[in-house]
Parts: C-alpha cells; structure tokens; sequence
C-alpha cells in the first residue's frame, strides 16, 4: 500500500511543514487548504490517513469527515484544532475522527499516529 | 425591628424635638435635626443617615421636594416625606422623587413606625437587588474577556502549530554536538509553553482571580482551569 496521506489547514505554513515533516518521514504528502479542495482531489486520489484542521473557511472539517467517512469508510482522520472548546471530543468522535491533536500538537505525536494508522491499514488488508 | 439612624428635616424646632422623642422611644437614633433643604444635602452626605424624614416647607430657598431629589439622586438614600400638604400639585411633584412614604401630619406615632419600617425593608430589597446587577454585570463582562481570550488563543495556536512542527524538524536533523543545537531546544521549549498556556486559557471554564497591584485583580490563568478540583 502507498504510504499517501493527506493534509488539509487553511495556512500555507502549516502545510508547508507537516509536508517537510512527513515526506522525512518517508510519506507521500497531499494538501489542501479547504474541505472542497479536499473532497475534490480525493475524486482523483487515494489517501488512506489524514489530517484535518476544524476551522476551515466553508465546510468546516466536521462536515468533512463525515463525507469522507461516508463515501471512503476505510480512512482514517484525525482532527487537528486551535479551538478545543469549540469542538469537543466526543463531536469528533461521532463525526468518524479516530484522535484528536489541539494545536499546537507534537509532530512526534501526530507521526506516531500516522504510523499506527497504516499499520492498522495493513492489517485490514490482509483479512 | 430594625433600628435606623435618620436625619430629621423640619423648621418648626417644637416639632422636630418631637419627632425626636417618638422617634427615640422607637428605638431610631437620630443622625440630626436641620431647617434648610441645603443644609440637609449636606448632612445627608456628610452622616449618610438611612432614612431621611423630610418636610415639605422649609427655610430657605430650596423646599423639600427638591432637596428629596437632589439626596435621591446624589446619595440615594431613602426619603419620607413628614408633611401637612396634600395638595395634588405638591404630591405630583413630590411622587418624581420617588420616595420611601408620604407621612401626613399631624401624624400618628403609628403610622410613622409602619413608614420607617416599610422604607427601611425596600431600601434594603433595593441595595440587595443593586448589588445582584452589579454582580452579574461583572460576570459578564468577565465572560466576555474570556471568550475574546480564547479567540486569541485559536489566532496564537496557528502560527505556534508551524512554529513548534519546524522546531522539532530541524532538532530531528541536527547533530546534538551542533552549537545551534541546545538553542534550538530552548526556543522549542519556549513555544511549548506558550502553547501550555494557550491550552489552559482555553479550558477556563469559570475564573478565579488574584491581587494584582494595588487594589486590582487579574484573572489567575493557573487556577482558573475549568479542569482543576473545586477548593473546599
């Protein structure tokens, strides 16, 4: 399985560096600055594990997941947000995120949760 | 009953005495006894009396009615009026100031023990009720801050998020042996605390303060989590 992951924040910054810092890591990186460049490019590809930004101009990434649950159940997302008491936890939960990382979030935690999201991939694909 | 201290406004001096002894014999003291309305702002401010027994006419310039509502409006302190006029010019003009009574004379001792007693127990109604609104009103004002504090801190969380990501990038490919290499840990270790604090402003759910200064307060980020353990 291609190690392909998606990113999704409305600043540039933020995306430059979890590109920099996954791709290290021996990911391949897609971005997207909102929930409607997101669901677009995932019409053309594949990414099995993401990174979702809550406050996202339009459709916010609650929405999103819930799309992306819907039309592609195999994927994982993790929330990734500035405002934890705006979205709690148990709304990420019901909306199909499998973690939650407030901002600003140990890119060490988020690699060992991409890490332990393709594994979890990798085994699905065996059954 | 509750006993008062109250400042007498009459200008016939028999009379006042007299208003003195019953108010005496009721268990009152009496703050002072003047003749002026003028005379009777200035006591009014100077012993801060809990009720004021007003008569109409007076010496001087300034009548009663006129010196209820500058003390009503200055000091807010309770005013009866103890008068021999009922004419319904008067009582028009006196109902504008918002008094506690309206005692006719000649008066029933009676009658101004229930006065006293009624203007004494919606004066203290009113200052509880005063007190609820300016109790609310700082919670809300504070409830305001704090959500501003945590708009902030949403705006603060992003650029730390890239901030904090390229830090531990470049720590990830540094040699520990370079000299930037302890300086980069601590400007790290820097914007993991100001994330700490980001994150507990965050999570205040209700605020607790500590001096600041002289007499001002200053909400205490460390103890006003939402998370910590209510204090016994």
């Amino acid at each position: 399985m291609e190690k392909q992951l998606l990113v999704v924040d409305d600043e540039q910054h933020i995306l430059d560096m979890y590109e920099q810092v996954f791709s290290r890591a021996g990911y391949m990186v897609r971005t997207a600055k909102s929930a409607e460049e997101a669901l677009e490019l995932l019409q053309k590809e594949r990414c099995w594990v993401m990174f979702l930004d809550l406050n996202l101009p339009g459709m916010n990434g609650i929405e999103l997941c819930r799309r992306i649950r819907k039309d592609y159940p195999m994927t994982i997302p993790y929330s990734v947000t500035g405002y934890a008491s705006l979205y709690d936890l148990n709304e990420c939960r019901e909306a199909g995120f499998e973690d939650y990382f407030v901002k600003p979030a140990s890119m060490s935690d988020m690699l060992e949760a991409a890490e332990h999201a393709f594994k979890k991939l990798q085994r699905w694909k065996k059954r | 009953m509750e006993k008062a201290n109250i400042l007498i406004v009459e200008d016939e001096n028999i009379i006042a005495y007299e208003i003195k002894l019953c108010l005496q014999k009721m268990g009152h003291t009496v703050a002072a006894i003047v003749n002026q309305g003028e005379e009777a702002i200035k006591k009014a401010e100077e012993l801060s009396p809990n009720i004021i027994l007003m008569d109409i006419q007076l010496r001087g310039k300034m009548d009663g009615i006129e010196a209820a509502d500058i003390i009503q409006s200055r000091f807010g302190i309770p005013v009866i009026f103890l008068t021999a006029f009922h004419d319904d010019e008067r009582l028009e003009r006196a109902k504008i100031t918002r008094p506690y009574g309206y005692v006719l004379k000649p008066y029933e001792q009676r009658e101004l023990k229930i006065a006293i007693e009624m203007a004494l127990y919606v004066a203290e109604m009113e200052a509880w009720r005063k007190q609820a609104e300016e109790k609310l009103r700082e919670q809300e004002k504070f409830q305001g801050v704090l959500e501003m504090a945590g708009a902030v801190c949403h705006e603060l969380n992003q650029p730390l998020q890239s901030a904090s990501g390229f830090s531990e990038l470049l720590l990830l490919d540094m040699d520990a042996s370079d000299p930037n290499y302890e300086n980069l840990k601590k400007i790290k270790a820097g914007i993991e605390r100001i994330g700490e604090l980001t994150r507990k402003i965050m999570t205040i759910t209700r605020y607790r303060s500590k001096p600041y200064l002289k007499n001002g307060k200053i909400i205490d980020i460390e103890r006003a989590s939402g998370h910590e353990e209510e204090e016994g």
